[in-house]
C-alpha cells in the first residue's frame, strides 16, 4: 500500500489495529497509569463504574491527541525511521480518516468525563487534548528547541485530571503530581534525541542537540534531572508520599541522577561510535523507570492500608 | 476546473477490511451507550442515596 493511495483517499486495507496504532497504546499505557494514580492517590471516594469511565475517558482523549499529532506530523514522521511505519505515513490511513477519527475521539472522551466525573476534569481534559495537538505539535515543535520542556505540560496533566475527577477542585498535591511529570519529560526525551538528531535534523524539527548541540543537551539534561530528582521529593513534603515513597524517590532519585551524570561525562551525540550512546540510552531507560516506580509507590500506598506516613 | 479522478472499484481485500472496522466501529459504539447507561445509572443511585439521607 503506497502513501498516494491513503492521500487521494483511496479505500485502503486499515484494520481497527492500525486505528489503535493511531493512538499510541504505549504513550496511552503510562497515562492511564499516573491518571488512575492521580484518581486512587485523592482524598476522595468513587464509586468504580464512576472512576472506570475517568480513567477511560482520560485514555481516549490522549489517544485522540495521538492520532490528531500522527495526523498532522505524517509529513516529518515520513521522514524519520522511528515514525515511518505509523500509520499515516504507512499508507494505511488517510489523513483526513485520522483527522476525523481523533477529533471525535477527542469529543466522545470529553463528554465522557463531564458525565461520569465532573466539568472541571472535562474542561482540563479537553485543554491538555488542546496543549498537546496545537501548542505542542503545532506550534512548538517546529518552532523552538523548548518545545519538550513546555510541551511536557501536555503529559503532566492525566495524573492532575485523575485526581480532580476524584475531588472536583485542584488542591497542591494535584499540582505536584503535575511538575513531577513536567519536570522529568526534558531529561527523559532529550536523552532519545542525543540518538535521534540525526533524523530530527533530517525532518527540520529543531530539538536541543540540533540547535545547540549535544554537549548543551548533556548538559541540560544533568541540570534538569537534578531538578527533577530534587522536585519528586515535593509529594513527602505535603504527606501525599509516605515513607515508602520516600525511599523510591531517594532509591530511584539516586539511580536516574547517577545515570544523568554518566550521560553528561560521555561524548553521546557527538561521537560517531555506537558506543557511546550506551549512556544515553542508558538513562532513557531509567528515565522510564524512575517515573513508573515514583507512581507505583504513591498507589501502593494509596490502595494498601500498611503505608506509613513520614515522621510516624 | 479540477479534474474528477475516477473512483476505482474496492478490492476484496478492501471490502473485507471495510466490514471488518465497521463491526469494530458498531461494537465500539454499542460500548459506549452500555457504558452512559451505567454511568447514569449510578449517577441516579448516588443522587436517590444522598435524598434519602
Amino acid at each position: 500500500m503506497s502513501s498516494l493511495s491513503a492521500d487521494r483517499n483511496l479505500p485502503t486495507e486499515a484494520t481497527a489495529l492500525d486505528y489503535v496504532r493511531l493512538m499510541k497504546p504505549r504513550v496511552m499505557s503510562l497515562v492511564v497509569f499516573t491518571a488512575l494514580v492521580g484518581l486512587l492517590a485523592a482524598p476522595a471516594q468513587m464509586d468504580w463504574v464512576t472512576g472506570a469511565s475517568a480513567v477511560l475517558a482520560v485514555a481516549l482523549g490522549a489517544g485522540a491527541a495521538g492520532a490528531l499529532n500522527m495526523w498532522y506530523d505524517a509529513d516529518i514522521d515520513a521522514l524519520m525511521a522511528r515514525t515511518v511505519s505509523r500509520p499515516v505515513p504507512a499508507g494505511m490511513i488517510a489523513p483526513a480518516d485520522a483527522q476525523a477519527f481523533g477529533l471525535i475521539v477527542a469529543g466522545l472522551s470529553v463528554t465522557l468525563m463531564a458525565m461520569a466525573a465532573n466539568i472541571l476534569a472535562a474542561v482540563l481534559l479537553a485543554f491538555s487534548i488542546f496543549f498537546y495537538v496545537v501548542i505542542y505539535t503545532m506550534w512548538l515543535k517546529r518552532s523552538t528547541p523548548q518545545n519538550i520542556v513546555i510541551g511536557g505540560a501536555a503529559g503532566a496533566f492525566p495524573p492532575m485530571i485523575g485526581w480532580v475527577a476524584a475531588t472536583g477542585n485542584l488542591s497542591v498535591d494535584a499540582w505536584i503530581l503535575f511538575g513531577v511529570i513536567f519536570l522529568w519529560t526534558p531529561p527523559h526525551f532529550w536523552a532519545l534525541s542525543l540518538w535521534t538528531s540525526g533524523e530530527y535534523q533530517r525532518a527540520g524539527v529543531p530539538m536541543l542537540p540540533v540547535t545547540h548541540g549535544a554537549a548543551e543537551t548533556r548538559r541540560q539534561i544533568l541540570v534538569y534531572t537534578l531538578i527533577s530528582v530534587a522536585f519528586g521529593l515535593a509529594p513527602v513534603a505535603t504527606g501525599l508520599g509516605g515513607m515508602l515513597y520516600l525511599a523510591v524517590a531517594i532509591l530511584g532519585g539516586a539511580c536516574f541522577l547517577w545515570f544523568a551524570i554518566q550521560v553528561y561525562r560521555s561524548s553521546a551525540g557527538s561521537s560517531d561510535d555506537p558506543a557511546s550512546l550506551k549512556p544515553a540510552k542508558g538513562l532513557f531507560g531509567i528515565s522510564i523507570l524512575y517515573l513508573f516506580a515514583l507512581f507505583m509507590a504513591l498507589l501502593i500506598e494509596a490502595v494498601l492500608p500498611f503505608s506509613l506516613p513520614v515522621g510516624v | 476546473m479540477k479534474d474528477e479522478e475516477p473512483i476505482r472499484p474496492m478490492t476484496e481485500a478492501e471490502a473485507k477490511a471495510r466490514k471488518r472496522r465497521s463491526r469494530w466501529t458498531a461494537l465500539a459504539l454499542f460500548a459506549f451507550v452500555i457504558l452512559i447507561f451505567a454511568i447514569t445509572m449510578s449517577r441516579l443511585g448516588t443522587a436517590s442515596l444522598v435524598g434519602s439521607q
